[in-house]
C-alpha cells in the first residue's frame, strides 16, 4: 500500500519527468537499431554471390555442358538467351525449354528460321522432352540431360542457405528491442491517459514475430528479412496509431493479423506453379467485379468514393484489387510467347485505371497505372508499349484534370504549399513543420503533435513518423521498402518462373509507388494525393494487401530454403512414367 | 528468364527515383527546416497561437519574454510589456511583426539535428539586439501619443530601440473594436509610412551636393516666400539671406523647393530610390512598408513641395533610419537585424551614399543642432539631427527628429515621429533625447 500510495501522491510533473528521461535516453538508440536492422537485412538480401539452382544441362557435341538456370529457358543466339548457342543457324530467340512442378521437361520452337528438330523430327507445337534426347536446334545438336532427384538434392546440400551469414534471429532480436523501446516511449508519452492497448498492442506484435519465425523455422526455412522489414515498418506504424488513436490499436493488431494469414496463404499457394497460373482468370474476374461493386455501392469518404460498408465494418475493396491485378498481370514464359499481345491485359488494366478514376481515386489509379507500365515493360520488352500508354494517359489525365476543376485545384498548390498554407497546402506545410519539429532523432514517441490534423495518420504518415522518430527513422523506412524492391528485382534474376518474377516486381511497384505519393506528395515534392505509406499507415485495407503483395517477393526468391513459398527439393521422382508419349 | 532479370530493372529505375527525391526532401529539410518548424500552425512550435517553449531577452540578459512551465509570460514590469508589445507580438496573434513569429525557431531552440526536441523542456533562447531602457524610455516619452521610435547602432545594425504607440499591455488585453482605426496592431517602425516633412530635405540636400558644383558658395536668400510654378512656397518666417548650412538648420522651406526645381523631379527621385526610401527595406527575414516619393510636373509647385517633403511623399521610419545611418557611416548602411549575435564576424553593409556627401551633410546636421535645436537639449550627446514638422491635412502635424550621435561606445542612429504633436524639433526632439539618453547610459 505504501508504495501504492506514493506512486499516487507523485508530482504529475514528475511523471512527465520521468517521460522525458526515457526519451532522452532512447531517442538515439531507436535510430540506431533502425539503421542495425536495415544494414543486417540489405547485407543477407543483396550480398553474397548468386548460387543458380540448376535444373538440366545440354550438351554439345565437343562435350561443353551448358547449364538450365531456371525452369523457362530460352535458347538462342542472342547474349540475352539463357542458354547461348553461337552458331549461324541458331535463331537470336530459337526455342524455349520449360520445366512444369512435377518435373516435366518440354522444347518449344519459337519460330526460329531453321527450325527445331527433336529426336531427329521436326518440332511443331510443344513436345515433352526427355532424358537423352537429342535436340537440334538449326544445325547446332545436343543431348538433353535434365537433373535427377539425386542431382536436385546433392544441389540442395551444397547451395549456401540463408542466414548463414547474417543471422534472421539476432536481427529479430533487434527488432524487439526496437519495438520494445517504441512501446515503452508510448507507454511513458501516455501517462495517466493510458490506453492499456498501448502496451498490450507492442507485446502482441513482437508475439506475432516471434511465432511467424517458429513457422519459418518449422519448415526448413531460414530467410527472413522480408518479413524482418515488413515487421519493422508495421511497428513503426503501430507507433503512428498508438499516436493518433490508441482505441484503434485493436482494429489494427486484427488487420494486421489478417494481413500476415493473408501472406501464407498467398505464399503457399504460389508453390504450385500451375495452380498460381489457374488462379489467372478468376482473379481478373474478382478484381473488376470489387471495382463495380465498390463503383455501384460505395459512399464517399473523405472525397474519394472507395470505400465500402458490409456489417459496420467499412473496407477499401480497391486495397484487394491490387492482389487481383498482380495475379493477373504475371505470366509464365509460355504464356508470353503463345500470346504475344498484351490486349486482354490491356483491358483489364484500363478497366481497373478507369473504375478508380470514376470513383475519384487518383492516387490509386496512379498506383495501378505504375503497376501496368512495368508488366507490360517485362511482358512485352517494348519501350513503344510503355510510351504509347505513357502518352495516352498523359492525354487521359489532360482531359480529367480539365473537366475536373477539383483535381486541378490539387495541382495548382503543389510546389507552392508555403504560399497557401491554409488553404492547398494546408497538410503539406503541416507536415513538413512537424518533420522539421523531429530532427534527426524526433520528439519521441507518443510526443508528437502532427495526429490532431485530419488523417495524419494515413495521408501523412511520413510526417508523423519523422516528428516522433526523427529524420533518420523516417528515411529508414523508406529504405525499408527500397530494399524489398531491389531484393524483387535480384531474386528475380533466380526466380523459377518469369510468373513469380513478374509477381514481385508488379507487387513492389505498387508498394513503392504508394509510399512515393504518400511521402513526397506530403512533403510536396510531389501532388498531394492521399495514399497510404504502405505497412506505416494506419487503415486495415491497406494492411492487409500490403502483406498479401509481399508474398509475391517471398515466392521468388530462390534462394535454398529461403522461403516457405517455394517447395524444397523433390524427394522422388513423379510421374515420369505417365508422360512417356509424344505430344504434351 | 536473363530477358525478365533486365526488364526487372526497370523497377531499380522507380528506386533511383525514389532516392534522388529522398536526398533532396533531405535536403530541404536541413537547408529549409528552421523556417517550417517556426511556422505558426505547427503545433509542436505554437499552442493556440502562442509558442510552446523559450525566452526573448533584452541586450542586457533582462527578460522580455519566457514560457516557464507551459505558461508565456511577458516581462514582470508593466511598461516594458506594453513598450515591447509589437517587437515581442501579442496573445492573439494579430501583430504578424512580433519576434514570438519571426524568430520562432531561435525562441523554440530549433536545430537541424534536435528539431525542437529539448531535453530541459526549456527551448532555446532569443537574445534581441534592443535595450529594454531604452523602450521603456520611448514609450514613458510619447506619454500616450502615437508614434514610432527607432534606434540602431550604425554600425553593426543591430536595433536598440523600437517603440510603436498606440500599445498595450499583453497579459491584460482589452477589448479592441472589429473597426478600430488607431492602428493599435501596427508595428509602427516597420509598417507605418508618413508624410517626411522636413527630414526629407536632407535627401534633397545630398542631391544637391553632388549635382550643384557652387552650393556652397551661393548665396539664399528668404522673404518668407516664394513664387514657384505659379504656386507659392511658404515658410514659417522670413529667413533672410543665407547659406546652405544655415537653410537646413532653419529649414527653408523656400531655398529647398527652389533647390528641388533646379534638380528636377528625376534627379530627387533617383536619390530617394537609391536611399531606399521608396522601396521596402528588410530587417532579418521582415520587410518593411516601402516609401514613396512622386514627382511634380517639372517646374511645379508640386515639385518644390516635394523636395520639401509634402506633397505626397512618405517614408517609413525603419528605412529612414538606414538612411540616417549612412550619413553617420561615411555612405555606409548596415544590415538591419533585431538579433544580438555574439559571435558575429562581419557585418554586411550597403553603400549608398558617396562618403564625402555624407560627411558634409553631417557637418551641417551637427551645426543645424548647435543653431537650432540646441545642444543644451541633449546633454552629454554628440548630436547630429535635422527635424520635421510634417503637415498631415487639418490635424497637427506630425513631429519628426532624425540623426545621429558621435560617440565610439554608442554608435547610434535614430528616428522619431509623434503622430500630430506638432513642432518636429520640440516634441519629437525631446523623445529622442530621452531615448539616447536611456540608450547612452
Amino acid at each position: 500500500m505504501e508504495t501504492l500510495g506514493s506512486v499516487e501522491n507523485m508530482d504529475p510533473s514528475a511523471l512527465f519527468r520521468a517521460s522525458g528521461v526515457i526519451t532522452t535516453v532512447t531517442r538515439y538508440v531507436l535510430p540506431v537499431l533502425a539503421v542495425l536492422i536495415l544494414l543486417r537485412c540489405a547485407v543477407s538480401m543483396l550480398t553474397g554471390k548468386t548460387q543458380r539452382e540448376v535444373w538440366g544441362w545440354l550438351t554439345l557435341p565437343g562435350g561443353a555442358k551448358l547449364e538450365l538456370t531456371n525452369w523457362e529457358n530460352i535458347v538462342g543466339r542472342a547474349s540475352s538467351a539463357d542458354v547461348c548457342l553461337n552458331y549461324q543457324t541458331v535463331s537470336r530467340t530459337h526455342a524455349a525449354l520449360t520445366r512444369d512442378p512435377q518435373g516435366r521437361w518440354f522444347v518449344r520452337d519459337l519460330r526460329s528460321k531453321n527450325g527445331t528438330r527433336l529426336r531427329g523430327r521436326p518440332l511443331e507445337g510443344i513436345a515433352a522432352i526427355h532424358a537423352g534426347d537429342i535436340v537440334t536446334f538449326g544445325k547446332a545438336s545436343c543431348v538433353f540431360v535434365p537433373s535427377t532427384v539425386k542431382d536436385e538434392k546433392a544441389q540442395a546440400q551444397s547451395r549456401v542457405r540463408p542466414g548463414a551469414r547474417i543471422r534472421p534471429g539476432a536481427t529479430l532480436v533487434l527488432l524487439t528491442e526496437f519495438i520494445l523501446l517504441l512501446g515503452i516511449q508510448h507507454t511513458a508519452a501516455a501517462g495517466e491517459a493510458l490506453n492499456a492497448a498501448v502496451p498490450a498492442s507492442f507485446l502482441a506484435l513482437i508475439a506475432l514475430i516471434w511465432v511467424c519465425y517458429a513457422i519459418t523455422r518449422s519448415l526448413h526455412r531460414t530467410g527472413f528479412e522480408v518479413e524482418t522489414l515488413a515487421f519493422f515498418l508495421t511497428s513503426i506504424g503501430l507507433g503512428v496509431c498508438a499516436s493518433s488513436d490508441p482505441e484503434g490499436l485493436w482494429k489494427q493488431l486484427i488487420c494486421l493479423l489478417a494481413g500476415v494469414v493473408l501472406y501464407f496463404v498467398i505464399g503457399s499457394y504460389l508453390r504450385d506453379l500451375d495452380r498460381a497460373k489457374r488462379l489467372r482468370t478468376p482473379m481478373a474476374v474478382i478484381g473488376i467485379l470489387l471495382l463495380l461493386v465498390n463503383l455501384v455501392t460505395a459512399k464517399s469518404i473523405f472525397g474519394a468514393k472507395n470505400w465500402v460498408q458490409i456489417g459496420g465494418i467499412s473496407f477499401q475493396p480497391s486495397e484487394l484489387v491490387k492482389i487481383c491485378f498482380v495475379f493477373t498481370g504475371a505470366a509464365t514464359l509460355d504464356r508470353l510467347f503463345a500470346k504475344r499481345n498484351l490486349v486482354a491485359f490491356i483491358a483489364f488494366a484500363a478497366a481497373c485505371v478507369l473504375c478508380l478514376a470514376a470513383m475519384s481515386d487518383f492516387g490509386t489509379a496512379a498506383v495501378f497505372f505504375a503497376a501496368y507500365i512495368v508488366i507490360a515493360f517485362m511482358r512485352s520488352g517494348s519501350f513503344a508499349t510503355v510510351f504509347l500508354s505513357l502518352a495516352g494517359t498523359g492525354l487521359g489525365v489532360f482531359m480529367v484534370i480539365t473537366a475536373r476543376p477539383y483535381v486541378l485545384s490539387r495541382f495548382a498548390a503543389w510546389g507552392r504549399a508555403w504560399e497557401d498554407a491554409q488553404g492547398g497546402g494546408f497538410q503539406q506545410t503541416r507536415t513538413m513543420a512537424a518533420a522539421a519539429s523531429g530532427g534527426l532523432f524526433g520528439l519521441g514517441g507518443g510526443k508528437g503533435r502532427l495526429h490532431r490534423v485530419f488523417a495524419a495518420d494515413t495521408d501523412m504518415a511520413f510526417g508523423m513518423v519523422a516528428e516522433e522518430l526523427g529524420l533518420i527513422v523516417a528515411v529508414t523506412a523508406i529504405l525499408a521498402l527500397a530494399l524489398l524492391a531491389l531484393f524483387a528485382v535480384r531474386s528475380s534474376g533466380q526466380a523459377r518462373s518469369s510468373f513469380y518474377a513478374i509477381a514481385a516486381c508488379a507487387g513492389m511497384t505498387i508498394l513503392l509507388t504508394q509510399l512515393t505519393l504518400n511521402v513526397f506528395g506530403s512533403v510536396d515534392i510531389l501532388p498531394f494525393t492521399g495514399v497510404t505509406f504502405p505497412f506505416v499507415s494506419k487503415g486495415g485495407s491497406s494492411m492487409i494487401s500490403a502483406w498479401g503483395l509481399l508474398a509475391f517477393v517471398k515466392a521468388a526468391d530462390a534462394r535454398q530454403n529461403a522461403s516457405f513459398a517455394i517447395p524444397l527439393a523433390r524427394k522422388k521422382e513423379k510421374k515420369r512414367k505417365e508422360t512417356g508419349g509424344e505430344e504434351a | 528468364m536473363k530477358r525478365i532479370h533486365r526488364r526487372a530493372l526497370a523497377v531499380s529505375l522507380i528506386v533511383a527515383l525514389i532516392l534522388g527525391l529522398t536526398a533532396l526532401y533531405v535536403t530541404r529539410q536541413m537547408l529549409d527546416g528552421s523556417r517550417w518548424a517556426g511556422f505558426p500552425s505547427n503545433g509542436d512550435a505554437f499552442v493556440s497561437g502562442r509558442i510552446r517553449t523559450g525566452t526573448v531577452r533584452d541586450r542586457d540578459g533582462e527578460i522580455l519574454y519566457a514560457v516557464r512551465d507551459g505558461e508565456g509570460r511577458w516581462a514582470e514590469d508593466m511598461t516594458t510589456r506594453v513598450a515591447s508589445l509589437h517587437l515581442i507580438g501579442d496573445r492573439a496573434g494579430f501583430i504578424g511583426s512580433g519576434v514570438m513569429f519571426n524568430y520562432a525557431e531561435t525562441i523554440l531552440g530549433y536545430d537541424p539535428v534536435n528539431g525542437l526536441y529539448s531535453q530541459d523542456s526549456q527551448g532555446g533562447v532569443l537574445n534581441l539586439s534592443v535595450d529594454a531602457d531604452a523602450q521603456r524610455a520611448a514609450w514613458e516619452a510619447l506619454d500616450g501619443r502615437r508614434g514610432a521610435v527607432i534606434v540602431t547602432d550604425y554600425i553593426t545594425g543591430e536595433i536598440i530601440c523600437m517603440v510603436s504607440s498606440p500599445s498595450f499591455d499583453p497579459e491584460d488585453p482589452p477589448e479592441i473594436a472589429a473597426d478600430d482605426t488607431s492602428g493599435v496592431y501596427l508595428n509602427r517602425p516597420l509598417s507605418a509610412a508618413y508624410t517626411p516633412g522636413s527630414i526629407f530635405k536632407l535627401v534633397t540636400l545630398a542631391a544637391a551636393i553632388e549635382n550643384i558644383d557652387d552650393l556652397f558658395e551661393r548665396d539664399f536668400h528668404c522673404s518668407g516666400s516664394a513664387a514657384i510654378g505659379g504656386g507659392k512656397v511658404t515658410c514659417g518666417r522670413a529667413h533672410g539671406d543665407m547659406k546652405i548650412e544655415d537653410a537646413l538648420a532653419e529649414s527653408c522651406n523656400c531655398t529647398f523647393a527652389a533647390l528641388a526645381v533646379e534638380l528636377g523631379g528625376e534627379k530627387l527621385r533617383e536619390y530617394a530610390d537609391r536611399f531606399g526610401l521608396t522601396s521596402r527595406q528588410t530587417v532579418d527575414g521582415m520587410r518593411t512598408a516601402a516609401g514613396r516619393f512622386d514627382v511634380g510636373a517639372a517646374g511645379s509647385l508640386d515639385l518644390g513641395w516635394s523636395g520639401a517633403g509634402q506633397y505626397h511623399d512618405l517614408v517609413n521610419p525603419a528605412a529612414m533610419v538606414r538612411f540616417v545611418a549612412a550619413i553617420a557611416g561615411r555612405g555606409d548602411t548596415p544590415r538591419l537585424t533585431l538579433k544580438r549575435d555574439y559571435t558575429r564576424l562581419s557585418v554586411t553593409r550597403d553603400h549608398i551614399l558617396a562618403a564625402t556627401t555624407a560627411e558634409k551633410i553631417g557637418e551641417i546636421m551637427e551645426y543645424a543642432v548647435a543653431r537650432t535645436y540646441g545642444a543644451d537639449n541633449f546633454p552629454g550627446l554628440k548630436l547630429h539631427a535635422k527635424s520635421g514638422t510634417a503637415e498631415v491635412g487639418t490635424e497637427k502635424p506630425n513631429a519628426w527628429f532624425v540623426g545621429y550621435i558621435e560617440d565610439p561606445q554608442h554608435p547610434y542612429a535614430f528616428a522619431v515621429c509623434v503622430e500630430n504633436a506638432g513642432s518636429g524639433a520640440s516634441q519629437a526632439g525631446r523623445v529622442a533625447n530621452a531615448v539616447l539618453q536611456a540608450c547612452t547610459k
